[in-house]
């Protein structure tokens, strides 16, 4: 068992004396994620900003006077082009589907006095709109104009119809209870995280596993170092263990690295580029209990990966071939990953028994604090077992002359 | 001491190989029913063309390779019962082992030393011996990658030996090096003798065996065609030197001539 701490011992001089290796397992991921999230904070901040600033040109059949009034009166009303009952509307639908102009409003004919003289039992006057939602530019002014303009216009008419609008109104909804909202804020918090969280330490995790898993066992099988350690006096099993574990070692720290830093620099990158939403009250506090579990979660599913990993790479020829095999594995990894972001909903207890997708939801479960201890231990157990049967299978492989002298 | 008796090994071939090498039998005979017997202090020579057999011979015996028929011994050792007792006795050099370029010469002496179980001092005064003998010390501290390809195989031969193994077999130990080198491994190999190890090489080189191997083997397609020192092979090939008695056994075993 000696020889485990031996090839461990080797296996993290050979990465920590490269310093390109270095950089592009621990730097670089780090840089190029924190870089992307600012690049697309900053997108949607420009983006939304643009919308808002955005001029809309709106066309308008038959408008009141008193609608004219108003708008003259709100700012942002855009490009206003008011047209008559008789003026054909052709026109101005093809700049909608275009993209040129943003809404057409029309007005029935004689809506003025329609309002005006209406009695109970006619037929109630009619605004009619017209944008395009594949735009965001007509959705916005739609909405602008729905809301702002001419919501207000029928309070006001109505209001000089009945007088008092409140007679009407019967009652409200939470007009003065802002404590409407009863949670768990760290639990509403959790869950957000939750559902993110599982999805990212995957990718990092299976991303660093993935490249040196398969250099610390294709890679020297081709460069012809692996028969130099597979003659010397050491178990086949403890040369196995020793690059599972320096394995495991190198990809906890990658992902540590990356939790840390994301941690670190999210806030900042929020505050700077705008959509700080996303990160509201993203304080959130474990109990020592929660904590240990999630480390084992993790601990067991660095395990379950890498040795899945090296097991596609012991079979591999070249490094080419060991990649092709271990890219269908690490599309499944991220599918599992991806499904705790959309299914948020209680998972049945056999669903903790399949690896890879029960650390996924565990992990999920544990950040919106509803993971069960029987829930953590089957899940910790089955991801344990997955990994010691892929590594008993890679012992065996070893042994293999056909999988290790290509013979 | 090395024994093999009846030693066969067949390679299934997967139908990618069956397809590169043009047959529609799904196996290939390596090496078929060799026995041989190699004592301590002695150099034993396996000859023969490219393709003959001797590396998959040597893999056989340094427990790479599971004989398929047969059984080998070394130092009375089983090599399949017995691998790892086996590998502690070795020391095993082939063209396709190499040294991890990422690594020093020094480094990778002192991890294999550990993996061999040998103490630190031991470590350091074998380390000190070889490298000083292959003339290593100079670059002992730069990455195998940056060395010359003498330089590689060097460090490779001295790194073999760190555990000062009673038995040495060396895959073909002066291909690709220039006069000067092969004429150092080959006088380290004779002082290997002088101290009473086995050593098994295999070679094509027939001066090289001539001069250095006490007894020899020929082997061609995976067959002993003949097996003594060199003044008995001579005698029963009636020849004056290897090259023509290698081409009569050629011959003998092609039925036609060796061209």
């Amino acid at each position: 068992m000696k020889g485990i701490g031996y090839i461990m011992k080797k296996e993290l001089t050979r990465v920590f004396s490269d310093k390109k290796l270095v950089l592009s397992l621990f730097v670089f991921p780090v840089a190029l994620i924190i870089g992307m999230y600012a690049l697309i904070g900053n997108l949607t901040a420009n983006a939304e900003e643009n919308v808002n600033a955005h001029e809309p040109a709106v066309y308008i059949q038959n408008s009141p006077d008193d609608f004219r009034e108003i708008l003259e009166s709100v700012k942002g009303a855009g490009d206003l082009k008011f047209m008559d009952a008789g003026d054909d509307l052709e026109v101005a639908k093809e700049e909608i589907r275009q993209g040129i102009a943003e809404l057409i409003i029309v007005f029935d004919e004689g809506f003025a006095e329609a309002v005006q003289d209406y009695k109970t039992g006619d037929a109630i006057p009619q605004i009619r709109t017209f944008y395009n939602p594949s735009e965001e530019y007509s959705e916005a002014a739609r909405s602008f104009y729905l809301n702002g303009i001419i919501e207000p216009y029928r309070q006001t008419i109505l209001a000089g119809r009945i007088g008092d609008v409140e007679r009407i109104t019967v009652f409200t909804i939470d007009s003065d209870n802002p404590d409407m909202m009863i949670q768990d804020e760290e639990k509403a918090t959790g869950k957000m995280l939750g559902s993110m969280l599982p999805y990212f330490i995957t990718l990092i995790l299976f991303a660093g596993a993935m490249n040196l898993g398969i250099d610390a066992i294709t890679g020297e099988k081709e460069r012809g170092t692996m028969a130099s350690m597979l003659i010397s006096p050491i178990n086949r099993s403890s040369i196995v263990l020793g690059k599972v574990f320096s394995l495991m070692i190198l990809c906890g720290l990658s992902a540590a690295i990356y939790v840390i830093s994301m941690v670190l620099a999210l806030p900042h990158i929020s505050t700077t580029f705008g959509g700080g939403d996303i990160l509201e009250g993203m304080t959130i506090r474990f109990t020592p209990v929660q904590i240990i579990e999630m480390i084992c979660i993790v601990v067991v599913l660095v395990f379950l990966y890498v040795a899945i990993i090296s097991l596609a790479a012991v079979f591999a020829k070249t490094v080419k071939e060991g990649t092709a095999y271990v890219t269908p594995i690490y599309i499944f990894v991220l599918g599992a990953g991806m499904v705790t972001m959309f299914n948020q909903g209680d998972s049945a207890l056999y669903y903790y028994m399949i690896p890879l997708y029960n650390s996924s939801i565990a992990l999920r479960d544990l950040f919106a604090r509803d993971l069960s201890l029987l829930e953590f231990a089957i899940t910790f157990i089955s991801t344990l077992a997955a990994g010691g049967i892929l590594t008993a299978v890679i012992v065996k492989a070893f042994n293999s002359e056909k999988v290790m002298m290509n013979a | 001491m090395i024994e093999i008796n009846n030693l066969t090994k067949i390679y299934k071939l997967s139908r990618k190989q069956m397809h590169q090498v043009k047959t529609k039998k799904n196996m290939t005979t390596a090496i078929e029913n060799l026995s041989l017997r190699a004592e301590d202090g002695q150099i034993f020579g396996l000859l023969g063309p490219n393709g003959a057999g001797k590396t998959t011979a040597l893999r056989c015996i340094a427990t790479l390779l599971k004989p398929t028929e047969g059984e080998i011994r070394v130092s009375g050792f089983d090599t399949v019962t017995r691998s790892q007792d086996v590998r502690k006795k070795i020391g095993f050099l082939t063209n396709d082992i190499k040294l991890d370029p990422q690594f020093s010469p020094r480094y990778l002496f002192e991890f294999f030393g550990r993996l061999h179980g040998v103490s630190k001092d031991e470590v350091d005064a074998r380390r000190e011996e070889l490298f000083e003998y292959f003339g290593i010390t100079g670059f002992q501290d730069k990455k195998v990658d940056e060395l010359s390809t003498g330089m590689k195989q060097k460090a490779a031969i001295a790194v073999s030996l760190v555990h000062d193994p009673e038995v040495i077999i060396f895959d073909e130990p002066t291909n690709g090096l220039d006069i000067v080198t092969a004429r150092s491994v080959t006088d380290y190999l004779k002082m290997l003798k002088g101290r009473g190890k086995l050593v098994i090489i295999s070679t094509h080189i027939m001066t090289e065996a001539e001069k250095l191997c006490d007894r020899i083997a020929v082997i061609i397609e995976g067959r002993k065609v003949i097996e003594g020192s060199l003044d008995e092979i001579l005698e029963s090939t009636g020849t004056e030197n290897l090259e023509e008695a290698f081409f009569e056994l050629y011959r003998q075993v092609n039925g036609g001539t060796a061209q």
